[in-house]
């Protein structure tokens, strides 16, 4: 069991959120709406492959 | 196979959530699904040797072992249907969950439908010869 990933996708969204406050402080939404996308697709990315993995040995356990 | 471990993992997930949640929603909600993932990964592969045991019993007992199969088919359906429903749910996309679970109701129906076929012609060549 990696519990890294877990606490790999929450250190993201610490700092994700740290960098949002700061840009929207100083007046860049955008890039803040920017980042926040990023981050979230760095943790989507991350997540994908391992639920492509659970589906995979779903089916080869339950033979689906 | 070490229930504290699952146990441990799933209340940091869920306190990482927490913390996670009012700055940045998207996070929390992939880290709830990555904390889903990993832990059904790690049990999921004890599952195969219930599955083992089940299809070793049926060939003991002379059951029809394509029943079981249908069985557990429909036990793999409800896992990934549930896993799909929940992660739905806590999106806060209920009728979406629930489409999924009804998907996956008729998916078992469709499964199950050769053993129903079986079981009425068997009644039908009961009635018939009676």
């Amino acid at each position: 069991m990696d519990v890294d990933m877990i606490f790999k996708i929450a250190a993201i969204g610490i700092i994700v959120a740290v960098l949002n406050q700061l840009l929207v402080r100083s007046g860049r939404e955008e890039q803040a709406l920017l980042t926040t996308l990023a981050g979230l697709i760095v943790a989507l990315m991350m997540i994908i492959g391992q639920i492509d993995n659970l589906f995979d040995t779903i089916k080869s356990v339950f033979g689906l | 196979m070490n229930i504290a471990g699952v146990c441990g993992a799933a209340i940091v997930c869920a306190v990482l959530s927490l913390l996670v949640k009012k700055h940045n929603g998207e996070a929390a909600f992939a880290l709830q699904v990555c904390g889903c993932v990993i832990i059904i990964l790690y049990v999921i592969g004890e599952v195969s040797q219930i599955t083992e045991t089940i299809r070793d019993m049926a060939e003991n007992f002379s059951i029809n072992l394509e029943y079981i199969e249908v069985i557990i088919k429909a036990l793999g359906i409800c896992f990934l249907t549930e896993f799909a429903s929940d992660c739905c749910n806590d999106a806060g996309c209920s009728a979406l969950g629930n489409n999924v679970l009804l998907c996956g109701k008729i998916m078992i129906l469709i499964a199950a439908m050769p053993m129903l076929q079986d079981l009425l012609s068997l009644a039908l060549g009961l009635l018939s010869a009676g």
